[in-house]
C-alpha cells in the first residue's frame, strides 16, 4: 500500500487556501497527521477520502489516480470523520450492516458474523439494538471505528478520533489501531493530540497553515528538540518570566513553588536541568519555532 | 456488485422511511380511510353507487386513484427529506466515501422510497381486491388489478420523486422545494387537469383507466403513452439528480453521462408528449376534414337504398363484409356519382354491378362509385361491395364541434374514455353510427345540422364469428351452427347494429313481442332477484307497455325488444338531430355492463330499500311483491322516463338517453322535409311529449336551459341559429345546444297548432298519419296535405314564419286574485288573473297549480321551483290578445306557476304563493279562459316606472376584484348576462339576476352587488311628463336565499335628486314590504328626476330593481 501526494493544493470557493503544495508519501503502518486546528488536516483527509476534489496536484493510491479512479480507491478505504453524531433512523447493528453491505460484503451471514465480531471488539454488543442516534458520544465514535473497519479496508483514515473520548475509551481506541497497524495496511490518523500518535506512528507529517512543516519518523522530530527542553524548579517572579518567554509543557505544584517543563531555543538558568525530549515536547518546540519564524 | 449495492441502499432507505412518522401517519390514514370507504361501499344501507360493486376493477381503481392523490404529495416530502438528511447527517460522509457510483446511490434511494410506496399500494390494492371479491359476483380480472399500480402509481411516483430530487438539488432547501412542488401539484389538479387532453395530469386522475369486465381498458395504447411520458421524465430527472448530486462521481470519465442520459429521457418524454398531442390533434383534424367533405357533398343527389344484404365474417379485430345493395334513383335527375358513407377504417376491395367492376374512390368515409352509365330517375340497380378492416371511431358523432369534443367522461372517481364501437377478438359492438355498412349519402354536415334522412332499408345479415360467441342483431335470428348466425328483420329499418360476445339470452314472450335480456356470461347478477316474479313479469310488461302506449298514443311496431349489455365505455352521446343516445337501437337498447349507469340497477340494494319501505308502511313484504316493484321501477325510470326526471349521473344521462320512445316513432316513422329538416325533431318531440305535463325542473339558481334558449332566440331566428350554431361557453355546466333550441321551438310549434286547431283534432290526425306510414318516412307534402284537407290549414307559411322570424311571444300578468266563493252550498277557491300577449307571435303559457295537501311532506321541497302539479292547463294566447284566466278549486291552492316556454319572459317560470284565501267574495265563478279587451304595459296612469332593464337605469361598476382572481378569470366573459345569486360570496360588481318576484314587464330582473361603503351606485333617471310633485317608490323584493354570510337584513341608502336639492333616505328592508315602497314626495322637473342607490349597507348585498314616480295630484 502506498499513497503518493504531489503538489496538492486546495483553495475553497471563498478564497481560503486550505492546502498548499503538499507532498507526502505514505506507506504501510500508521501515519500521523499532526497539526493545530485549522492547519488543513481535515481538508487533506477529505480529499483523500474522495469527498472533495483538490484544486491542483496529484494523489495516487497504490497506483490509482485519485481524480480518475475514485471507485478503486473508495474500495480500499475505511473512513471515520471528525464529526460523527447524526444518523438516520437506524439501530446500531443496522448501521454496521449498511456499512458492511456498502463495503461489498454480499452474504448476509458473513455480514452478521462480522457485525457481531466488531460490536464485541468495540464493546457495543449490548447496545446493538439501540438507535444509533441515542448512543453516547463515545459509543458513537466506537461505532464509527467499527463501521470504518468492518469491510477490512486497506487504508483506514481517521480524523480526530479521540476528541471527546474519556481516557479509557481513548486507550481502547489506541489499542484497536495498534493491533491493526501490524497488518499490511495504511492507517492515517489525523489529530491535534500528540498522545494519540506518539506510541504507535511510524511516521508523521506536521501540518501548519496548509503546509507540511515536517515529514518523517517521530524520532527525527524528537531529535530536533534535543537540547531545547528543560525542567525547572521555580517560583514567584521567575516563574512569570519563564511563562512569558518559553512554552511551558507541564506545570506541577511543589513544596516551594512549581516544577515546570519548558521548551525553548536557549535557557541560561542554573536551576534548569536539560531533560530527554518526547514527541509532545518536539511538537511544541517545532510549532514554537514556526511561530518564531513567522 | 451494483445490484447488491442498489439492494442494500434501497433496503435501508425503506427501513428508514418505514420508521418515519410522517409516512406512518400517511400510510395508516390511507389504509384506515380507504378501509372505511371500502366497507361503506359494501354496506347495503350506505347506498353506495352500483358502479363500485358491479365492475370488478372499480374498487381497486378507486382505491389507487385516491391513494395516488395523497402519495403524490407525500412523496415530495419524503424525496426531499433524504437529500435534506444527507446534508444534515454528518455520518453520511462515511457512506459517500464508499465505493459506489452516484447513479447507484440515487437509484438505490429512489427504489427504497418507491419500495415503501409499493408496499402501501399493494396493501391498498389487496384491500380493494378483497372488497371487490366480496361485492362482486362476476368474473375477476387479475390483469386489471396488477395493471393499476403500474399505470397509476409507478409513473406518478417516479416522476414526482425525480422532480422533487431535482428541485431539491437545485434549491438545496426542503421548504422551498415543498412549496414549489405543492404549488405545481395544486396547479395540475385544480387548473391544468383537463387542459390539453389532460397531458398535465401526472396523477392520472383524468386518465381514463376504467377497466370494463367485457372489453378491458378503453384505449390501453393511449394510457401507456400518457403514463410513459411521466415515467421517462421521472427517470430523466433522477438522472439529472445523479449528475447534480453533491458527491464526487466514481470516475471522471463517465461523470457527465447522467446529464446526457437524463436529457435523453426528458427529450424522449417530450417526444411522447408530441406524439400524444399529435394523435389527439390528428383526430380533431380528421373530424374537421370529414365534416368539410360532408358539407361539400351533402347536397349531391343520393340513391335510395331499399335493401341491403350483409355477409360478415368477424376475425379478431377485423371484419370482412360482402354487401349487396338494391338502389333506386328517386330524384328528378340522373346520378353520375353514387355517394356512400362507410367507416374510413374499412378498406373497399371491389364494387361491382352485375359482376362487372365499377370504378370507385375513397375520401375518408366517403365512397364515390362511378356507374358505367348515369343512374336515371326511376331506375333501380344492384351493386356489390367487398370491404374489410378495422373501424375508425373518429368518424362517429361529427356533430359535436371538434373543439368541444371530449372523449373523457367522469363518473364517481372514475374516468372513462368514450368508445363508439368495439371490434375485438371476443367482443364486437357496431352501431349504425360507425357506418360499418354502406349508407347512401353523407353524414353530419354543419351546413345542414339537423339533416338526417336515413333510408328505411330491408336488411339481411349473416355473421360468422368464433364458435363460442353469440351474435345479436335486429330481426329474427337463426343459427346454422356455432358462430354462424342469420338475421332477417321483418321490417325496413333506418339502421342496424351488431353485437358479438359471450352472451346468454333470457327471454319471455308477451303477446306478440319477444322480450330478451342479453347478458354477458357471468354477468347474470339480476337472476336471483327476480326468481319469485317469473309469473308476474309478463303481466308487468303488458301493463307497462299498455300504459306507455296510452300516454304516447303509439303502438310498438316491432316483434322483439332486447336489452343487451355493452361495456361501460360505450358512448351515450346524442346527435343534434336525434331524440336519444346511440344506446337506443331498433328493437334493442344497449345497456352499460350490469346496468352501472342506469338507475335502480343495484337490485340487492333496491330489494333492501323496498323491503324496508314496505315494512315502514306496515305492508307485508312478500318477495314476489318486492321483486315486482323492483322490476317496474327499473323499467320505468330508465326506459319509460319523462322529461324532467332526475338521474344518478345527470351530467351524462337524462330522460332521453335510454328512452324507448324512438322504438315507437323514429325507428319506424319519420317526417321528411327537405326544406326544414328540423321538422323531424319538432315532430318527434311533439309526439313524445304531447301528453306530458310541463314540469319545470331547475336545480340551480342560475339560468335554466329554457331561459338560455329564450335568450338565444331573442337575438336570432331558428334558421340563423341552425346555420351559425351556438358558440359554446365552456364555463357553463350545461351549455345550450341547437338540439335544445330545436326541441323547444318544435314543441312550441305543435302546441300552438294544437291550441289553435284543437288538441284532439291535431293528435288524431297525426296518429292516423303515422299508422298509414309504417316503417317509412312521411313526406312533408303528405303531412301538410292532411292538415289542409282535414283542418283547413296550410302549414307552409306558419312553419316558414316559425323558422325565419325571431319574434317571440311575451306575457304580461296582472291582477292576480285569490278568494273564496260560495258555489251553492260549498265554498270553493277561485284563482283569477289577467294575461296578455302584446307581441306579434302566438304563444302558449302553462299554468300549474299545487293544492294544499296536508298529507304531503313539504319539508323536503327544498327547491322552490319544483312544485307539485295537481292541476295543469295550457293557455293559448294569440298575438296582441288578452285573456281573463280563472280556475276554481275545491281544495285550497297553495301555489301556482306560469311557465312561459318560448317567449320574451324571464325567468321562464313565475311562481306565486297564495297566502291563505281569507276573503270571500260574492261574485260569479270563472272557471275558464275568456277573451278580454287587450291590455299592454303594467304601469298605470300618471305613473313613470324605470326598471333596471330600461335605458334610464345606469350603474357604476367600480370592480375591485382581488388581483389573483382577476388573473384566473381573465378572458372569461359569460355568454349570458344573468347570473345566480351568490349569497355566500356576492360579487364585487353589479350583476343581473332573474327572479319571478322582481319587477319587470317580460324580464323580472334586478341588479345586485356586494354590500360595501358606497363605492358602487345604481341610478334611475326618468323623463317625467311635467314639472310637479311626485311620490317616489322603490320596488323591493326581500330576497330570501338559503345560505348567507350574515343574518343582517340590508338597509338601502338612496339619494333623491329633486328640484330643491338632494335628499338622503335610508330604508331598512326589514320594515319594507315586498313590492312598491314609498320613499317620499318631491318636486321634479320633467327631465331631471333621478334616484341613486349606493351599495352602502349593513347587509351582505343590495338589489337595484325598479323606481316609480307617481304624479301627486
Amino acid at each position: 500500500m502506498k499513497i503518493e501526494i504531489r503538489g496538492l493544493s486546495k483553495i475553497y470557493p471563498n478564497g481560503k487556501h486550505a492546502l498548499s503544495d503538499i507532498n507526502l508519501d505514505i506507506e504501510n503502518g500508521m501515519f500521523g497527521l499532526l497539526g493545530p486546528n485549522g492547519a488543513g488536516k481535515s481538508s487533506l483527509i477529505r480529499i483523500l477520502v474522495t469527498l472533495i476534489p483538490p484544486t491542483t496536484g496529484q494523489v495516487s493510491v497504490n497506483g490509482f489516480d485519485l481524480m480518475k479512479d475514485r471507485g478503486e480507491i473508495r474500495k480500499m478505504l475505511g473512513y471515520l470523520p471528525q464529526d460523527f453524531r447524526f444518523f438516520s433512523k437506524l439501530k446500531t447493528w443496522e448501521f454496521l450492516d449498511y456499512a458492511a453491505g456498502l463495503a461489498g460484503i454480499k452474504s448476509k451471514a458473513v455480514r452478521h458474523k462480522k457485525i457481531d465480531e466488531w460490536l464485541e471488539k468495540v464493546g457495543l454488543f449490548d447496545a446493538r439494538d439501540r438507535q444509533a442516534n441515542n448512543l453516547s458520544g463515545g459509543m458513537k465514535r466506537r461505532l464509527g471505528i467499527a463501521q470504518a473497519l468492518i469491510g477490512s479496508p486497506n487504508i483506514i483514515i481517521v480524523d480526530e478520533p479521540t476528541t471527546g473520548l474519556d481516557p479509557e475509551e481513548r486507550i481502547r481506541f489506541r489499542n484497536i489501531l495498534s493491533e491493526l497497524s501490524q497488518q499490511d495496511i495504511i492507517i492515517l490518523l489525523s489529530t491535534h493530540i500528540v498522545g494519540d500518535i506518539s506510541s504507535v506512528c511510524r511516521e508523521l507529517a506536521l501540518l501548519n497553515e496548509g503546509k507540511v512543516q515536517f515529514n518523517g519518523p517521530p524520532e527525527t522530530l524528537v531529535e530536533k528538540a534535543r537540547g531545547h527542553v528543560w525542567q525547572v524548579q521555580t517560583a514567584g517572579v521567575e516563574y512569570d518570566m519563564l511563562k512569558e518567554n518559553f512554552a511551558v509543557t507541564s506545570t506541577i505544584p511543589s513544596e516551594d513553588g512549581w516544577e515546570i517543563q519548558l521548551v525553548g531555543e536557549k535557557l541560561d538558568l542554573n536551576s534548569a536541568t536539560e531533560i530527554e525530549p518526547n514527541l509532545e515536547h518536539a511538537y511544541v518546540y517545532f510549532m514554537e519555532s514556526l511561530t518564531g519564524i513567522s | 456488485m451494483s445490484l447488491h449495492l442498489i439492494r442494500i441502499i434501497a433496503a435501508y432507505e425503506m427501513r428508514t422511511l418505514l420508521r418515519s412518522w410522517f409516512f406512518r401517519i400517511f400510510a395508516g390514514g390511507a389504509i384506515l380511510g380507504l378501509g372505511i370507504f371500502n366497507i361503506a361501499l359494501n354496506v347495503e344501507a350506505s347506498g353506495a353507487p352500483w358502479m363500485y360493486k358491479a365492475i370488478a376493477a372499480s374498487i381497486p381503481y378507486a382505491n389507487l386513484i385516491i391513494l395516488n392523490l395523497g402519495q403524490a404529495i407525500v412523496a415530495v416530502f419524503l424525496a426531499s427529506e433524504f437529500l435534506k438528511q444527507d446534508r444534515k447527517n454528518d455520518t453520511v460522509e462515511v457512506i459517500y466515501a464508499r465505493s459506489m457510483s452516484n447513479g447507484i446511490y440515487i437509484l438505490g434511494k429512489a427504489l427504497g422510497i418507491l419500495g415503501v410506496f409499493l408496499v402501501l399500494n399493494v396493501i391498498i390494492l389487496l384491500l380493494g381486491i378483497g372488497f371487490s371479491f366480496i361485492s362482486n359476483t362476476g368474473s375477476q380480472r387479475i390483469f386489471a388489478y396488477l395493471a393499476y399500480p403500474l399505470l397509476i402509481s409507478l409513473p406518478t411516483l417516479v416522476y414526482i420523486l425525480g422532480l422533487s430530487f431535482f428541485v431539491m438539488t437545485l434549491t438545496k432547501n426542503q421548504a422551498i422545494t415543498f412549496i414549489i412542488l405543492t404549488g405545481y401539484i395544486a396547479l395540475t389538479i385544480f387548473y391544468l387537469n383537463k387542459k390539453a387532453f389532460h397531458i398535465f395530469d401526472y396523477i392520472a386522475y383524468q386518465v381514463p383507466m376504467m377497466y370494463s369486465s367485457i372489453s378491458g381498458f378503453a384505449r390501453l395504447d393511449e394510457i401507456l403513452l400518457h403514463r410513459m411520458i411521466y415515467l421517462l421524465w421521472g427517470i430523466g430527472f433522477i438522472l439529472l439528480t445523479v449528475y447534480k448530486l453533491h458527491r464526487l462521481p466514481q470516475t471522471q470519465r463517465f461523470s457527465t453521462l447522467p446529464l446526457y442520459l437524463g436529457l435523453v429521457f426528458l427529450f424522449a418524454g417530450g417526444g411522447l408528449v408530441y406524439r400524444y398531442l399529435d394523435t389527439k390533434h390528428a383526430a380533431k383534424e380528421f373530424r374537421k376534414h370529414a365534416v368539410a367533405l360532408n358539407n361539400r357533398y351533402y347536397r349531391h343527389a343520393k340513391p335510395t337504398v331499399s335493401s341491403c344484404t350483409l355477409e360478415l365474417v368477424h376475425n379478431r379485430d377485423k371484419i370482412e363484409v360482402v354487401s349487396l345493395l338494391t338502389l333506386h334513383n328517386r330524384n328528378d335527375l340522373a346520378i353520375d356519382t353514387l355517394i356512400f358513407s362507410l367507416n374510413p377504417g374499412l378498406i373497399v376491395h371491389s364494387v361491382s354491378k352485375n359482376h362487372l367492376p365499377l370504378r370507385f374512390e375513397r375520401q375518408l368515409h366517403l365512397l364515390s362509385i362511378f356507374p358505367d352509365e348515369p343512374f336515371k330517375p326511376g331506375d333501380s340497380c344492384e351493386i356489390t361491395l367487398k370491404y374489410s378492416g378495422k373501424v375508425d371511431e373518429n368518424i362517429c358523432f361529427l356533430d359535436t364541434p371538434p373543439d368541444d369534443y371530449t372523449e373523457i367522461v367522469n363518473f364517481e372517481v372514475f374516468t372513462l374514455r368514450k368508445r363508439f364501437a368495439f371490434l375485438q377478438k371476443d367482443f364486437v359492438c357496431l352501431t349504425g353510427e360507425t357506418i360499418w355498412y354502406p349508407v347512401a349519402g353523407t353524414t353530419y354536415a354543419t351546413d345542414a345540422p339537423l339533416l338526417n334522412e336515413p333510408d328505411f332499408v330491408r336488411f339481411t345479415l349473416s355473421v360468422t364469428t368464433s364458435p363460442e360467441l353469440t351474435a345479436i342483431s335486429q330481426g329474427s335470428s337463426t343459427s346454422k351452427g356455432p358462430g354462424i348466425f342469420d338475421f332477417h328483420p321483418e321490417y325496413a329499418l333506418p339502421r342496424i347494429s351488431l353485437l358479438i360476445g359471450q352472451y346468454n339470452q333470457y327471454k319471455v314472450q308477451v303477446d306478440s313481442v319477444e322480450y330478451s335480456i342479453f347478458a354477458i356470461h357471468g354477468h347474470e347478477y339480476f337472476k336471483p332477484f327476480f326468481d319469485q316474479a317469473t309469473d308476474t313479469v309478463p303481466v308487468l310488461i303488458r301493463d307497462l307497455k299498455k300504459e306507455y302506449e296510452v300516454k304516447t298514443g303509439l303502438k310498438y311496431p316491432f316483434k322483439r325488444f332486447m336489452l343487451a349489455e355493452v361495456p361501460v365505455h360505450f358512448a351515450l352521446d346524442k346527435h343534434l338531430y336525434s331524440y336519444t343516445s346511440d344506446a337506443v337501437q331498433p328493437e334493442m337498447i344497449l345497456c352499460p355492463e350490469k346496468g352501472v349507469l342506469l338507475d335502480n340497477a343495484d337490485f340487492r340494494n333496491r330489494n333492501y330499500r323496498i323491503e324496508r319501505e314496505m315494512k315502514n308502511n306496515n305492508e307485508e313484504a312478500l318477495p314476489e311483491e318486492i321483486q315486482s316493484r323492483m322490476f317496474k321501477q327499473f323499467l320505468q325510470t330508465n326506459f319509460l322516463s319523462q322529461r324532467g326526471q332526475g338521474f344518478d349521473y345527470g351530467d351524462v344521462i337524462n330522460w332521453e338517453t335510454f328512452s324507448v320512445f324512438p322504438e315507437y316513432l323514429g325507428f319506424s316513422t319519420q317526417l321528411q322535409s327537405d326544406q326544414w329538416p328540423v321538422l323531424e325533431m319538432a315532430f318527434e318531440v311533439y309526439m313524445g311529449e304531447r301528453n306530458e305535463h310541463a314540469i319545470s325542473v331547475n336545480w340551480y339558481e342560475g339560468l335554466s336551459i329554457n331561459e338560455k334558449i329564450n335568450l338565444e332566440l331573442s337575438k336570432v331566428s331558428l334558421e340563423e341559429l341552425l346555420r351559425k350554431g351556438i358558440e359554446s361557453d365552456r364555463n357553463e355546466d350545461r351549455p345550450v345546444t341547437i338540439r335544445d333550441v330545436a326541441q323547444s321551438k318544435g314543441l312550441q310549434l305543435f302546441n300552438v297548432l294544437r291550441a289553435r286547431l284543437g288538441e284532439q283534432e291535431v293528435d288524431s290526425l297525426v296518429s292516423r298519419l303515422i299508422a298509414d306510414y309504417p316503417h317509412t318516412r312521411i313526406p312533408f307534402d303528405e303531412f301538410n296535405g292532411r292538415f289542409r284537407d282535414h283542418l283547413n290549414t296550410d302549414l307552409r307559411q306558419e312553419i316558414h314564419n316559425w323558422y325565419v322570424q325571431n319574434s317571440l311571444p311575451g306575457y304580461l300578468i296582472r291582477n292576480i286574485n285569490s278568494y273564496k266563493v260560495v258555489d251553492g252550498e260549498v265554498t270553493r277557491y277561485q284563482i283569477r288573473f289577467g294575461l296578455s300577449n302584446p307581441e306579434s307571435t302566438d304563444g302558449i303559457v302553462t299554468l300549474n297549480v299545487e293544492l294544499n295537501d296536508p298529507n304531503r311532506n313539504t319539508n323536503n321541497n327544498f327547491f322552490q321551483d319544483n312544485l307539485n302539479v295537481d292541476f295543469s292547463r295550457k293557455i293559448f294566447l294569440p298575438a296582441h290578445s288578452s285573456r281573463d284566466v280563472g280556475f276554481v278549486f275545491n281544495t285550497e291552492p297553495a301555489r301556482m306557476s306560469l311557465m312561459t316556454h318560448i317567449s320574451r319572459n324571464l325567468p321562464g317560470n313565475l311562481i306565486y304563493s297564495f297566502s291563505g284565501f281569507t276573503e270571500t267574495r260574492n261574485v260569479p265563478l270563472l272557471d275558464d279562459v275568456i277573451e278580454i279587451p287587450f291590455f299592454d304595459q303594467e304601469a298605470g296612469k300618471n305613473e313613470t316606472v324605470v326598471d333596471n332593464e330600461d335605458k334610464g337605469f345606469t350603474y357604476q361598476q367600480a370592480v375591485n376584484q382581488a388581483y389573483l382572481k382577476s388573473l384566473v378569470k381573465k378572458n372569461k366573459t359569460d355568454r349570458y348576462k344573468y347570473s345566480e345569486i351568490w349569497a355566500w360570496n356576492p360579487p364585487r360588481e353589479w350583476r343581473e339576476v332573474l327572479r319571478a318576484e322582481f319587477y319587470g314587464n317580460f324580464i323580472h330582473s334586478a341588479h345586485y352587488t356586494r354590500g360595501g361603503t358606497g363605492e358602487r351606485t345604481a341610478s334611475w333617471k326618468a323623463v317625467l311628463p311635467e314639472k310637479a310633485m311626485y311620490d317616489v317608490y322603490f320596488y323591493m323584493d326581500k330576497v330570501n336565499v338559503g345560505w348567507r354570510r350574515t343574518n343582517k337584513s340590508p338597509d338601502y341608502n338612496f339619494l333623491i335628486y329633486h328640484d330643491n336639492g338632494v335628499e338622503k333616505i335610508n330604508r331598512s328592508s326589514e320594515e319594507a314590504e315586498n313590492g312598491w315602497n314609498y320613499l317620499g314626495t318631491f318636486s321634479f322637473s320633467s327631465d331631471t328626476a333621478r334616484v341613486d342607490l349606493s351599495n352602502k349597507t349593513i347587509g351582505d348585498m343590495v338589489f337595484a330593481d325598479a323606481m316609480k314616480w307617481v304624479l301627486n295630484e
